[in-house]
């Protein structure tokens, strides 16, 4: 009696095995239909694809009740639809525009777009780290910021750039005073304010972004009205 | 261009794949259908020797058809029409007319069912 349980639970693990291996092949051809440029940069649409196709095909791995085929067909059709789709995109700048948006500039000629980073809700320390993680730390040095339709920040660095030897501290943020900021740059308040005052700024509420790079120079961005 | 031709062909392959199989599912479904309404009619008229001949008819078609009914159909939905027929053929045996019959109508429900939740409605859709 025992020999016969364990040999059906043996035969029940083999389906599961043959399922599953059957799915990793649809979903390893699926993918392969997709094509490469889908693996190495994820756009919006190809991102929804594969985070669906992984869900559709653990369902049928898991339970044996649920037909292989109602796991297959979904995925195939995601894949037709994400075919498809990329086909018409690639055609009609419209349907591009829909489905993969357009790239947005974030900083050009030095200058942070204000409502550019409001409508992509992109706050300024993800900017900033997006640049420090990309080899520039002082926004001066910066010609063009462009974040794509991926997601991903390309910099277009000045032709002159200054080779930075540390972090600039960013002392202001959106209108208000980082005083750890402050602290590490060496810097007072009472120093802020009238340097300000010297570049015409009345409150530091006006201030966008201000940063003290290494050499003490200050670099302001007055709040777009 | 080549991948594009690769998802319109298995595109192309899934419509025609499911309307054969809905097809195919449909005549299956009226052959179990006219059986089991053999059997009804066999139990109606208290004829068990022949209402339990019919059952194991019925019982081999399910068998035969099963690889192809379970391919797509929920797995349970077929155990449940076996399980039903197993008990109908009991019951039979023992010439119990009334819970034959129940029997057998639950089955027709099953039975008809089937191909009712491959039909393109809004209710299967939603």
């Amino acid at each position: 009696m025992r020999s016969i349980i364990s040999k059906r639970k043996v035969l029940f693990l083999l389906i599961i095995v043959f399922r599953t291996l059957i799915l990793y092949l649809s979903v390893v051809i699926s993918l392969r239909i997709m094509g490469k440029r889908q693996l190495g940069e994820l756009q919006p649409s190809e991102l929804v694809v594969a985070i669906m196709i992984s869900d559709l095909a653990s369902v049928p791995m898991q339970d044996i009740d649920i037909p292989l085929l109602s796991g297959i067909v979904p995925v195939l059709t995601l894949i037709v639809a994400e075919v498809v789709m990329s086909y018409i995109s690639l055609k009609f700048k419209w349907a591009r525009k829909i489905v993969t948006g357009s790239p947005s500039i974030v900083i050009y000629k030095g200058q942070i777009i204000e409502k550019e980073l409001e409508r992509l809700r992109f706050n300024l320390n993800d900017l900033i780290s997006e640049l420090r993680f990309n080899g520039c730390a002082d926004i001066r040095d910066v010609d063009a910021a462009v974040v794509e339709t991926s997601g991903k920040l390309s910099i277009i660095k000045k032709s002159k750039a200054k080779s930075q030897e540390g972090i600039p501290c960013m002392v202001i943020s959106d209108g208000s005073v980082n005083e750890e900021e402050l602290t590490r740059s060496g810097y007072t308040i009472g120093y802020l304010k009238e340097k300000l005052k010297e570049k015409g700024v009345k409150k530091i509420e006006d201030v966008f972004i201000a940063s003290i790079s290494d050499d003490g120079n200050l670099y302001i961005q007055i709040k777009e009205k | 261009m080549k991948s594009l031709i690769i998802a319109l062909s298995i595109g192309l392959l899934t419509i025609v794949g499911s309307i054969a199989y809905t097809n195919h599912l449909e005549s299956v479904t009226e052959q179990m259908t006219r059986e089991n309404e053999i059997i009804a009619q066999a139990l109606e008229n208290e004829r068990f020797e022949e209402a339990n001949k019919s059952a194991k008819e019925l019982i081999a078609l399910v068998r035969e058809k099963r690889v192809i009914l379970d391919a797509v159909g929920n797995h349970q939905e077929l155990d449940d029409i076996e399980k039903n027929l197993c008990e109908m053929t009991a019951f039979t045996q023992e010439k119990n007319k009334d819970d034959s019959i129940a029997k057998c109508r639950v089955l027709s429900f099953l039975i008809e069912s089937l191909p009712r939740n491959f039909k393109i409605k809004i209710e299967n859709i939603l």
